[in-house]
């Protein structure tokens, strides 16, 4: 074992410049009290700024010691070599930095809204910034974790500042019970992961490292009399078990609606955006480091996850009528879309060329459907407080609201339309490259019941555009008040428009970067 | 130079069209000499340009066709389109016709259209976009360009048919003509694809070379079948006919320049240019001579008891192109475009003398309220009966030259010639009784119009509209009478380039002249579809057609001067003939019970049963499983945690057994 060397440090220097912010406001508490929550919300800011920059440009080669491989990220574009630190406890790749890229946008996006939403509801204090930054730090190490041990740290570090924020409204019961039902639910999850990681460790004489997993469980005959096999088959059920519950698929979902619907809508939205894209990721890489002789055998619980994912939270959907709740079991449904990428034909000479193709497919996918949540759920956040005081938004309150608030109506049908895939928004090119995934490596049983939900979602999508737009019986004075109020909030809005939009238009070029750029990431 | 020249002419009428356009976007009477400049004088300039190419042009054969490229249209693997036009003998003498009578028009509309304040502007871009669009079906020099213009005209027919848009019929007449042309649209769509799919182009000289040689008689019957469907539709034929008399909703000239002289004759322009196809498929040419002759008479029969001044007319120029399709069916393409041109003088000059007629009645088109107006039109009464004589086939008057020289072809063609020859005269009499009925009835009973006129004034002062002009005439200005003295010239000489050559003694110019033009090998027309005529019966044939014309003549003077006797009011005829002919043989009424009803029974059908029962049904019985589904779904969430946890182990056990189920 080699000692840490300061290019440990610079290799996972995104993540370390989000939780030196998240000290340094602790620190500025102090320091600064009359200007904490100014202070809380500019470094935010700042340090996901910067830490978005140093991805892009990468860390200049001049800093680095002698003889040394380490780098980030070479600027956008060019084929990343692979990276490890901490003794290959985290490794970079073209995917890990794609995902992560991801992420730190969506922080930046979702903390220019915070601080008028928070402020509204009277909840705008200091330790929600840390929070933030402590989570999206802790998603960045779980995205980059090649050890298990290491995933699950991560996992509980960016896990602990959720359950605060799920209860953030400490006046609200809905609130404390979001946080206390995510909680207790989260806990059983470790608890799978935790198995899982141990029954692998012994599957495979003692191993945790994803590389070295995957070489020492491949070379296991797959043999119901081979004991380390059927560990082997269990670790791998528990993880997925205990990842699936972070990506909210079924049956693993039960605690979704309840804490998207409890949680402040701000929160929420954080939760369906950045935890969504981590969990996707990571379960991705996991299906990658799964041998084939294990995924043989593992991969038909995949597909009760992703097709049960997408009729339950399809289904589910149709009947809603509040409008969070609709969101919460559509992200189900999105998240069981997205799982149909983790399946792969057994045995295809073209494994590699799909499985990059897959994860190019589900890097857009996700990308579209964290912009489009981000934007419902503003949307939604501001609506709720509108008129001073907060409410549930139900369906029968967007009645008329394309004449009374056009922005808000707009956003929302935006958002609606793109997730219900019309094209050229974005949420269309994401359904049509999984399509394409699917129908490309033969698996035309997954593509039909991604096509047949596709078509059972655009009913509850377009009653949400319908009221909006036709129905002008009811005018109530409900939902009064701009939909983005605040400058910051205004920018991050028409961003997140201009994505739905502008990332449809231009998916193909988007696409084939992230093909590119997804070059190895077992 | 020329080709620069030869585009300008083209797109010119589209700078009137655009100017005129957004004069009428405005929303209030533009300026009506701003509009008349830019309306007469685009079509006028473009006329000018044809002029000056023609007289620029060096030689007329085959294979010195102008042609000139504006731009690349498309341009895929196996098909290549241009924006490019082609001036060559065809053409040329389309484009004059176009332009020339269309300047001519465009003018008359300056004084025709005077009170339509509100609408001049309008008028008159659509007007220029119509010659935009004819311009180009005429001068494209592929299928494509054609086709382009062929839908061009009819949406301009459309919007000028129904220019009264706020009336009901006017908007039901537009409709008509629109929806029918759409089914010659599809014969004449499926045609042009066919003839791709054989020459692997759409450009006219690739066409013409592939087909030399080609010798598939039943694929090129096939092809120009389906060719001429579309012809029946533009240029108003049996079956399709029926849209062409309701066109006279529209403006009068409207229906001089598009219902008569030139869009309806886009069919035969079209066979023209695709006389190489049309020349390969003999049984095709004989059908298309027999629905012609037919059409000449059935029209004919019609137009002997309409009353409405411009339904005569109407079923007269049916008639007249039913003529033309007996001359390009029986392969005498020359007679064909010869009486398209002097049918365009007369026809043009008819059209517009009884507007000037209509106009000066305050908008009275019946012509049972009309009479004596000779006192008063003197130099339109004139002009009209030159138009009628030409018409009817009088010596020495154009539409004598070119009928006869279609007459002489159909008798001499090889199968059934006698029997075209004899629709043929049949229906030169009755066009010389129906024209001479119309000019009695018009200016010479001896009942005066404008008495009666002041009589029904007087009687019941409904038209309030027009009540200003008290009870007399409405005056006439030069723009009426210029363009008519003009086409009354042209009426007249405009047969003596057709002389025939009984007389000459040679063939007449005008018949070398598209021998020369068209693609037409030499000495192809006469083998196997000519059979040989003497000169006896040559001179009995003309004997005979001078004879009919003259008769028709008597008989309209003895029944609606000498007798003057009026045309009773509607459905009072007894006698079966002349009460069918009224009412137009009941044909109208004849596609609504056989497929109007039907075709609207059986939308309905599907509409109230197959959509709202079954579909909507099926439909809603999905949607309503699929939330009956949800809401069983949504019991599952519970609120407990227990109950979710419960989901996750159970879960978690199903997965077990669902993955160690697979391991063997």
């Amino acid at each position: 074992m080699n000692l840490f060397s300061i290019n440990d440090l610079i290799a996972t220097a995104p993540a370390l410049v989000l939780v030196t912010g998240a000290i340094l406001i602790l620190l500025l508490q102090i320091v600064l009290p009359k200007f904490r929550l100014q202070a809380a919300y500019g470094v935010a800011i700042a340090v996901t700024a910067a830490a978005i920059l140093l991805l892009v440009t990468g860390i200049p080669t001049s800093w680095q010691a002698a003889g040394a491989t380490v780098q980030i990220l070479p600027p956008i574009g060019t084929p990343v070599p692979l990276t490890e630190a901490f003794n290959r406890h985290v490794l970079f790749s073209g995917f890990v930095s794609e995902f992560s890229l991801l992420i730190l946008i969506a922080l930046l996006l979702l903390l220019l809204n915070s601080r008028r939403l928070l402020a509204e509801l009277d909840l705008n204090l200091v330790e929600a910034y840390l929070m933030m930054l402590f989570s999206a730090a802790g998603l960045l190490y779980f995205i980059a974790a090649q050890d298990l041990i290491t995933l699950f740290v991560a996992l509980e570090l960016s896990s602990l500042p959720l359950f605060v924020l799920a209860g953030w409204d400490r006046h609200s019961k809905s609130s404390n019970e979001a946080g206390i039902k995510y909680f207790l639910l989260s806990v059983l999850a470790t608890t799978f992961l935790l198995l899982g990681i141990a029954f692998l460790y012994g599957a495979s004489e003692g191993r945790t490292n994803l590389n070295e997993l995957f070489y020492s469980l491949s070379r296991q005959p797959q043999s119901v009399r081979f004991a380390p096999f059927l560990f082997g088959i269990l670790g791998w059920i528990f993880i997925y078990a205990a990842i699936a519950f972070k990506t909210a698929l079924v049956p693993f979902h039960g605690w979704v609606a309840d804490v998207y619907e409890g949680s402040i809508t701000f929160v929420t939205s954080f939760m369906a955006s950045l935890i969504k894209i981590a969990a996707v990721a990571v379960f991705f890489k996991l299906v990658m480091n799964t041998p084939e002789n294990h995924r043989a055998i593992v991969q038909p619980v995949l597909m009760v996850f992703a097709v049960g994912s997408m009729f339950y939270g399809n289904l589910t959907a149709l009947v809603q009528t509040n409008l969070k709740r609709m969101f919460a079991f559509s992200s189900i449904a999105h998240a069981g879309y997205m799982a149909t990428l983790f399946i792969f034909p057994v045995g295809s000479a073209l494994l590699a060329e799909i499985q990059k193709e897959a994860s190019a497919a589900l890097f857009f996918y996700v990308a579209g459907y964290a912009a489009t949540t981000i934007l419902v759920f503003t949307v939604i956040a501001f609506l709720e407080t509108g008129d001073g005081e907060k409410r549930r938004i139900t369906l029968e309150d967007l009645k008329g609201l394309g004449k009374r608030n056009p922005l808000a109506a707009f956003l929302l049908s935006l958002g609606a339309l793109s997730f219900a895939g019309i094209p050229p928004l974005v949420g269309f090119f994401g359904k049509l490259y999984i399509l394409r995934v699917l129908l490309g490596s033969g698996q035309y049983i997954l593509a039909l019941f991604v096509a047949i939900n596709s078509l059972l979602a655009v009913y509850y999508y377009a009653r949400i555009v319908f009221h909006c737009y036709w129905d002008y019986e009811t005018e109530g004075e409900k939902l009064t008040g701009s939909a983005l109020r605040s400058p910051a909030a205004w920018i991050s809005g028409m961003a997140l428009a201009v994505t739905v939009i502008g990332l449809g238009l231009v998916s193909s070029p988007v696409l084939r970067y992230a093909l590119d750029a997804m070059v190895r990431f077992r | 130079m020329d080709n620069i020249l030869l585009i300008i002419a083209v797109w010119l009428p589209l700078l009137g069209f655009l100017i005129n356009g957004l004069l009428a976007l405005r929303g209030k009477p533009a300026n009506q000499l701003l509009v008349a400049v830019a309306g007469v004088g685009s079509v006028a300039v473009s006329f000018g340009i044809f002029v000056w190419l023609t007289l620029n042009k060096q030689a007329w054969g085959q294979g010195d066709a102008q042609i000139a490229t504006f731009f690349n249209w498309l341009n895929l693997e196996g098909l290549q389109l241009a924006f490019a036009y082609r001036f060559d003998g065809l053409s040329a003498f389309m484009a004059w016709i176009v332009t020339g009578i269309g300047t001519l028009i465009h003018i008359y509309s300056t004084g025709y259209m005077k009170e339509e304040k509100e609408d001049f502007a309008r008028f008159f871009a659509y007007l220029n976009l119509f010659i935009f669009s004819m311009l180009h079906l005429v001068l494209g020099d592929n299928l494509a360009l054609l086709f382009l213009g062929w839908e061009g005209v009819g949406l301009c027919s459309y919007l000028l048919i129904g220019f009264d848009h706020h009336k009901d019929f006017a908007a039901a007449a537009g409709k008509k003509a629109f929806i029918t042309n759409r089914i010659g649209d599809a014969g004449f769509l499926i045609g042009m694809f066919l003839l791709f799919n054989l020459t692997g182009s759409l450009q006219y000289d690739t066409i013409y070379l592939r087909l030399s040689g080609f010798t598939d008689t039943a694929f090129l019957n096939t092809v120009a079948f389906f060719l001429f469907i579309g012809a029946m539709g533009k240029s108003a034929q049996i079956p399709l006919y029926v849209w062409l008399p309701d066109a006279m909703a529209g403006p009068t000239p409207v229906s001089a320049l598009i219902h008569a002289a030139t869009m309806v004759t886009a069919g035969i322009f079209m066979m023209a240019r695709l006389a190489p196809v049309f020349l390969g498929a003999p049984e095709t040419s004989t059908f298309i001579a027999f629905i012609g002759g037919s059409t000449a008479l059935f029209a004919a029969l019609i137009a002997l008891t309409q009353t409405d001044i411009k339904k005569v007319l109407a079923y007269s120029t049916v008639s007249q192109l039913g003529y033309m399709f007996m001359a390009m069916g029986v392969g005498a393409y020359g007679a064909g475009m010869f009486h398209l041109m002097t049918h365009a003088f007369f026809k043009a000059l008819l059209f517009l003398g009884s507007g000037a007629v209509i106009l000066a009645l305050h908008h009275e088109q019946d012509m049972r309220k009309m009479g004596g107006l000779f006192k008063h039109l003197k130099l339109l009464a004139i002009l009209f009966w030159v138009g009628a004589i030409a018409i009817s086939g009088i010596p020495g008057f154009s539409g004598f030259f070119s009928k006869d020289m279609i007459l002489e072809h159909a008798y001499t063609h090889a199968k059934g010639g006698k029997i075209l020859f004899g629709m043929g005269i049949v229906t030169a009499l009755l066009t010389s009784f129906y024209m001479y009925r119309l000019i009695f009835l018009t200016f010479h009973t001896k009942e005066d119009a404008v008495s009666k006129m002041a009589h029904s004034h007087h009687g019941h002062n409904h038209h309030g509209d027009h009540s200003h002009h008290g009870g007399g005439l409405v005056p006439l200005g030069w723009n009426i009478y210029l363009p008519l003295v003009v086409l009354g010239i042209l009426s007249v000489v405009g047969g003596y380039v057709g002389l025939p050559h009984l007389i000459t003694h040679e063939t007449p110019a005008i018949v070398t002249y598209f021998d020369k033009v068209l693609a037409i090998p030499p000495g192809e027309i006469a083998a196997g579809w000519k059979v040989s005529a003497t000169h006896a019966e040559e001179w009995a044939l003309m004997g005979g057609s001078v004879a009919v014309a003259l008769l028709g003549l008597v008989l309209a003077f003895v029944i609606y001067q000498k007798k003057n006797l009026l045309p009773i009011a509607d459905g009072a005829y007894r006698k079966p003939l002349v009460k069918w002919s009224f009412h137009k043989f009941y044909v109208d009424e004849l596609y609504e019970a056989l497929l109007l009803n039907p075709i609207k029974k059986f939308a309905f059908f599907c509409y109230r049963v197959v959509d709202a029962r079954f579909i909507d049904g099926m439909v809603d019985g999905l949607g309503a499983a699929a939330t009956a589904f949800g809401s069983a779904l949504r019991r599952l969430q519970t609120g407990f945690v227990g109950d979710y946890a419960v989901y996750i182990v159970v879960g978690l056990i199903l997965a077990g057994f669902i993955a160690f189920g697979g391991v063997k």
